[in-house]
């Protein structure tokens, strides 16, 4: 069964993403230090917290995504410290959407939604040309 | 052959709302910047200002959105910076809706709402504008175009199913907000004027019980009054379509709505008898569709009322398919058995008897608002101990490819039948006394979004395991 892995670029989208959202409180933080130079330690702290969630979680967890098809289904495994299995057959899939930011759009990607009733998986972004032949794919499968 | 349709441009108007609260931002501004500087300038170009984005963000994702109607397949295209795209199969849609108001009607447009199983309960899961002539075609794609047989029903009918599934707490939900929004329109205490005029009729009313009691009445009068012409509007001119495959249901009349499904789509069908049908011997089928949202769940009525042989007659024409195949299964018989339906009503009927005397004897000032309300107390104790005998009477259930069930749930009798492969959970339950009586409780719990959910008691637990062993293989 062969395994697919999200692509190298989506590391890539995820760390620019998380750095604009890091810059603001570490700004905020330094900007505040004439007001107590505890700022500054909280500065580092928040710096020092995302700098771990942008150089070793996120890569990790991107990383840890394997997506394969057994007959019928789809699974997905992911997780760092939490190991989590999802598996939906084709059957009990409704509807699949595609989310994709200016961002990752520039760089050919695309996040997935697999939805069923009651439940649905969160893919990160995936090449956009694989997404178009995955939801191809289903459609086919389920006609 | 892929089509394509766009938005009508009222959907600009829809896109617009969620974002007109910013328009209280400038007057936030201007009056903070009359308390600090006591002058007031630039609000009303920031809210042209303000208002302009919002017209100009909403005409263009108006204009990006994109119905794409495949053989197979039906595509959602929507957003301008974060642009979704949602895919899928017609074959699993659950429904469509299309619901058309009075403005609507005016400008040639038509909501359209597509539902799956997929979405959130009470929430179509696309729901978008379209014209009138583009949302025919659109159907017409998804479930093809067959002559529809009409099979319309009686005012008397639709009057008869208000008037029975009506009730004082729906009246009230619906009438305390529209009297709180119009007294704010009309900046006078509407509430305060409704109350004083009901208080001052009932105080007219002589009766043993004291005046609170007539209040309280006239208020629950009221209430399902209003819930009566709620229910009669929204379901006037009730008509239903019918092709091989499909189902059109037609109602109301300010706001017209139609919702279509496939017949393989229905996830379960009810027949349905509240408390006022009872006396007035009349049925309601109705059918729960994957995803058919509204406030009232996912349950779309199919025939109002009527009789338990033409609701049966009507079942077997529509829903042949659903038809029972296994042996059905009852509460054992005998007075034992009976004793135990009636154990709860009669230990509750005890309970309030007691409660009510002791109370009596606390408050005496009290007696005959206690005796009033013990009354209500034990009519509803001996409705229940009246249901408890249905059950007793006509409680069954029987398992194969299709599930059938007939019991109470509430104060309401009811019958199910659901596909076997819809089925998300029959659960046994034994208490001790089921333990040594070697009977158990049976729960059919419908995978659907409502979870609509049956439960017959006392059936035989040996018998039911064979069943269940014997129709899917599980050894329990």
């Amino acid at each position: 069964m062969k395994k697919e892995k999200l692509p190298e670029k989506t590391v890539l989208l995820w760390q620019i993403r998380l750095t604009a959202i890091a810059v603001l409180p570490v700004a905020l933080f330094a900007a505040l230090c004439f007001l107590t130079l505890w700022m500054l330690l909280a500065a580092a702290v928040a710096a020092a917290v995302f700098s771990v969630l942008i150089f070793w979680y996120i890569p990790a967890l991107l990383h840890s995504y394997e997506i394969f098809f057994p007959s019928g289904a789809i699974v997905i495994r992911c997780g760092v410290f939490l190991k989590t299995t999802h598996i939906m057959p084709f059957s009990r899939m409704v509807c699949a959407d595609t989310l994709a930011t200016p961002l990752a759009r520039k760089m050919g990607l695309s996040a997935l939604t697999l939805k069923a009733a009651r439940s649905r998986i969160i893919v990160p972004e995936l090449d956009e040309k694989y997404v178009r032949q995955f939801i191809d794919y289903i459609t086919r499968e389920d006609g | 052959m892929k089509k394509e349709f766009r938005a009508h441009p009222l959907m600009i108007v829809s896109l617009m709302r969620p974002f007109l609260f910013v328009l209280v931002l400038p007057v936030l501004k201007g009056v903070v910047q009359y308390i600090v500087s006591r002058e007031v300038t630039g609000v009303l170009t920031l809210e042209i200002i303000l208002f302009a984005a919002i017209v100009f963000f909403a005409a263009v994702r108006c204009a990006a959105f994109r119905l794409v109607c495949g053989e197979r397949a039906v595509t959602v295209k929507s957003g301008v910076i974060f642009r979704t795209s949602s895919v899928m199969s017609i074959s699993k849609l659950s429904s469509v809706q299309t619901v058309q108001n009075p403005a609507d009607a005016v400008l040639g447009a038509v909501t359209y709402r597509i539902n799956t199983e997929a979405g959130r309960r009470g929430k179509a899961d696309f729901e978008f504008k379209l014209s009138r002539k583009d949302s025919a075609e659109v159907s017409k794609r998804l479930y093809g175009a067959e002559n529809p047989t009409a099979v319309r029903f009686s005012v008397i009918k639709v009057a008869m199913m208000a008037a029975t599934t009506s009730s004082a707490v729906t009246g009230m939900i619906v009438a305390v907000p529209v009297i709180n929004r119009a007294g704010k329109l009309l900046g006078v205490a509407l509430d305060r004027m409704l109350f004083d005029e009901i208080n001052e009729v009932s105080g007219e009313i002589q009766s043993y019980f004291p005046p609170v009691v007539n209040t309280i009445s006239l208020i629950f009068l009221l209430a399902y009054a209003v819930a009566f012409v709620y229910s009669f509007i929204k379901y006037i001119n009730f008509s239903l379509f019918l092709e091989r495959d499909k189902l059109e249901v037609r109602s109301g009349f300010f706001v017209r709505s139609r919702t279509s499904f496939k017949k393989e789509s229905v996830n379960d069908v009810l027949i349905d008898q509240t408390p006022l049908m009872r006396i007035f011997k009349r049925y309601a089928m109705k059918v729960s569709v994957g995803g058919y949202g509204g406030a009232k769940g996912d349950a779309a009525v199919i025939v109002p009322s009527g009789r338990h042989g033409e609701i049966k007659r009507q079942f077997s024409m529509y829903f042949p398919f659903l038809a029972p195949d296994g042996r059905l299964l009852h509460p054992t018989r005998g007075r034992n058995s009976r004793a135990r339906f009636l154990y709860f009503p009669a230990v509750y009927f005890l309970i309030t008897a007691g409660i009510s005397l002791v109370l009596a004897l606390i408050f005496p000032d009290f007696g005959r608002l206690i005796l009033f309300l013990m009354a209500v107390v034990e009519c509803v104790v001996l409705y229940y101990a009246y249901l408890s005998i249905f059950e007793y009477r006509f409680g069954k259930l029987s398992l194969g490819k299709n599930v059938y069930a007939r019991s109470v749930k509430i104060f309401n009798t009811c019958e199910l039948y659901c596909p076997a492969d819809r089925v998300g959970e029959i659960k046994l339950v034994r208490t001790p006394p089921d333990i040594r009586r070697g009977t158990c409780k049976a729960r059919v719990t419908v995978r659907s979004e409502g979870a609509d959910s049956i439960r017959v008691r006392n059936l035989d637990y040996e018998e039911l395991k064979r069943e269940i062993a014997e129709h899917y293989g599980i050894e329990v």
